[in-house]
């Protein structure tokens, strides 16, 4: 899918969708193939229009609309946790339902590949029923740290984030080195008891078309 | 994806009887009317935006020299500087939606199935929204933050914007309703080489604890004579519906006194209050410290993070809602004056001081005012559609205006403040 701006947001970015398209025929409960979101579609956002999208709680960055995996955990689908290009994390070359299903990160996937961040929390039965979601890709995004807060015992900004079990993520040390699971750099301090969001410059995630 | 609802999907009575459809009627929920373009468009302040590198308008701010002569004596004649001019540049304002022909052509076809011109829909929503923002911005400012460039005492960057009454009225001294303190207008440096000619000075009603008072009937007089001191017949007022609340509760009161003065009912369709020839009326964009808690949006405390683009925002990304700000510390001769102390302008701002804006009430006689809209047609609520070259049916749907409001004559209106009902 090209770079562009979805035509028409039926409710705004946190919002977890029951159709690709975001509409829904209320007869017949299949999706309106037209006129509103597709999957795929990312664009990027200023920081006034992040905040004005998503309930005042995003930040500048690129952001994605994808389907949630049918066999995700929904558990550790939350507001600031990982997710995870299926096909690509999984090592699969045929890209097979394509890059825009994401998945849970405890599936036993390649965790460094491709990750992404989840935007808001969905049920077991959305995931279920199907849930189409904006997730975040690059930018300044809310992440979430490991139960009872981050290992360094003084994180501080500038700080280098990983991804870690269940799709949380840590900071180890001050500042930390780069390893393949890093996601980012602290833009706000992370707590070190406990789990919370803050705020985290997304790096060495590399686009991917499709 | 969901299933169907029903198995069978429609029964007896929805195959046999369709919904009562009004078709073409949608009731507005969400704007509201902008009185003041109207206003001024009939008090006839718009002229045509012919083009130019920007709008220059001329001023005399000094006397040449004269005194009582003794017949035969030599004088020395000199001359003076007497005039200069204020330049205002054009603003750009564009609003947008993005559109696909699939779903505004082929769904909503024109025929029996079409409820409401969804196209249509969107058109007219964009020129309400541009009305909007116009409005909105008409009463703030049109400059860069002193952060960006502007001048000190500016604190948010508005440069994009119509520049506005709060800009234009002002003295360079007292803020305006949004705290601001504006040294500049148009390029002018206010109390520099033209003196204090290009001065506008508010009046605060508040107390000297900042916090709001009542607007008065001698208030109303004396604004009304700093502008007749200035040779200025102030013809038009407006205030947000709180403030025309404020004015009909306080004339209304002691109209027992001296009724004739009061007279309440429509001027061109809007409530108005006639106060000696100067018709007030209400506009619900106005900047106000009451009106965020009613339009849609504002009030996010009691109902809620707004949905996107429920709310009321400006050219700039404001709302209406004024908020409290803190006085400058004035001086007196050159010297600071006590936090508390009324500014030695006459504004009744006390110094120093955490003021509550509250209502503000906006009097002026429209000569002072421009609307200067393009009269390039393609920059005048033009909808222009710009295809989106590798998508089969999605398109960027453009409606843009080039104008600007500003005042070009400041001691012809002032800004009254700090009152409430």
């Amino acid at each position: 899918m090209p770079l562009q701006r979805n035509e028409f947001l039926p409710q705004d970015l946190v919002t977890v969708y029951t159709s690709p398209s975001g509409l829904i025929d209320t007869r017949t409960g299949y999706a309106y193939v037209m006129g509103g979101l597709i999957v795929g579609g990312y664009f990027d956002l200023t920081e006034q229009e992040a905040q004005n999208y998503g309930r005042n709680q995003l930040h500048a960055g690129r952001y994605r609309f994808v389907q949630i995996d049918s066999g995700a955990t929904a558990s550790n689908i939350v507001q600031g946790s990982i997710g995870l290009m299926k096909a690509i994390a999984s090592g699969a070359t045929a890209y097979s339902g394509g890059v825009n299903i994401i998945t849970s990160y405890d599936k036993g996937l390649n965790a460094a590949v491709r990750p992404v961040v989840f935007l808001a929390a969905v049920t077991a039965a959305q995931v279920t029923a199907g849930a189409w979601v904006f997730v975040q890709e690059l930018g300044d995004a809310s992440v979430l740290s490991k139960s009872g807060g981050v290992t360094n015992a003084t994180p501080a900004v500038g700080d280098i984030i990983n991804s870690v079990a269940s799709g949380f993520v840590d900071d180890l040390a001050t500042p930390g080195s780069i390893i393949p699971t890093t996601i980012g750099v602290a833009l706000s301090a992370p707590s070190h008891t406990a789990s919370a969001l803050f705020r985290c410059l997304l790096e060495n995630v590399p686009i991917i078309q499709g | 994806m969901g299933a169907p609802l029903y198995d069978p999907q429609y029964n007896d009575v929805e195959v046999a009887t369709r919904e009562a459809i009004r078709k073409n009627v949608i009731s507005e929920c969400f704007f509201v009317d902008t009185p003041l373009q109207d206003i001024l468009r009939r008090y006839g302040v718009v002229e045509d935006f012919l083009g130019g590198s920007g709008m220059v308008e001329a001023y005399n701010y000094a006397r040449l020299q004269g005194m009582a002569v003794t017949p035969g004596q030599t004088i020395t004649v000199t001359r003076n500087q007497i005039a200069s001019a204020a330049k205002f540049y054009e603003k750009a304002y564009a609003v947008f939606v993005q559109i696909e022909d699939f779903e505004l052509d082929v769904i909503n076809r024109a025929g029996d199935t079409q409820i409401i011109d969804q196209r249509a829909l969107l058109e007219a929503n964009l020129v309400s929204q541009m009305n909007t923002m116009l409005e909105m911005d008409g009463y703030r400012h049109g400059q860069p933050s002193a952060a960006n460039g502007g001048s000190s005492g500016v604190s948010d960057d508005r440069s994009k914007s119509s520049n506005g009454f709060f800009e234009g009225f002002s003295n360079g001294v007292d803020p305006s309703p949004d705290g601001n303190v504006f040294t500049l207008t148009g390029g002018v440096t206010r109390n520099g080489a033209t003196g204090q000619a290009y001065n506008s000075t508010p009046y605060y009603c508040g107390q000297s604890n900042g916090n709001a008072g009542p607007i008065t009937y001698p208030v109303l007089t004396n604004v009304v004579a700093q502008l007749l001191t200035l040779n200025a017949k102030a013809k038009v007022g407006i205030t947000s519906p709180f403030g025309w609340a404020a004015l009909v509760n306080m004339l209304r009161a002691i109209a027992r006194v001296d009724q004739q003065s009061i007279k309440e009912g429509t001027d061109f369709g809007w409530p108005s209050i006639d106060f000696f020839g100067v018709k007030m009326y209400a506009d619900p964009l106005c900047p106000s410290g009451k009106t965020w808690n009613y339009l849609p949006g504002g009030n996010t405390a009691a109902f809620g993070t707004a949905a996107p683009n429920t709310n009321f925002v400006d050219g700039s990304g404001n709302t209406t809602k004024l908020l409290a700000y803190t006085s400058p510390t004035y001086t007196s001769s050159g010297t600071p004056v006590a936090a508390g102390t009324a500014s030695p302008t006459g504004s009744n701002f006390p110094s120093a001081t955490t003021i509550q804006p509250s209502e503000t009430l906006f009097l002026f006689d429209p000569e002072a005012i421009k609307l200067r809209p393009t009269a390039e047609k393609s920059w005048f609520f033009a909808t222009k559609i710009k295809e989106i070259p590798d998508n089969v049916s999605a398109a960027n749907m453009f409606q843009r205006l080039a104008t600007n409001l500003y005042v070009y004559n400041p001691r012809h209106g002032l800004i009254v403040s700090g009152f409430t009902a």
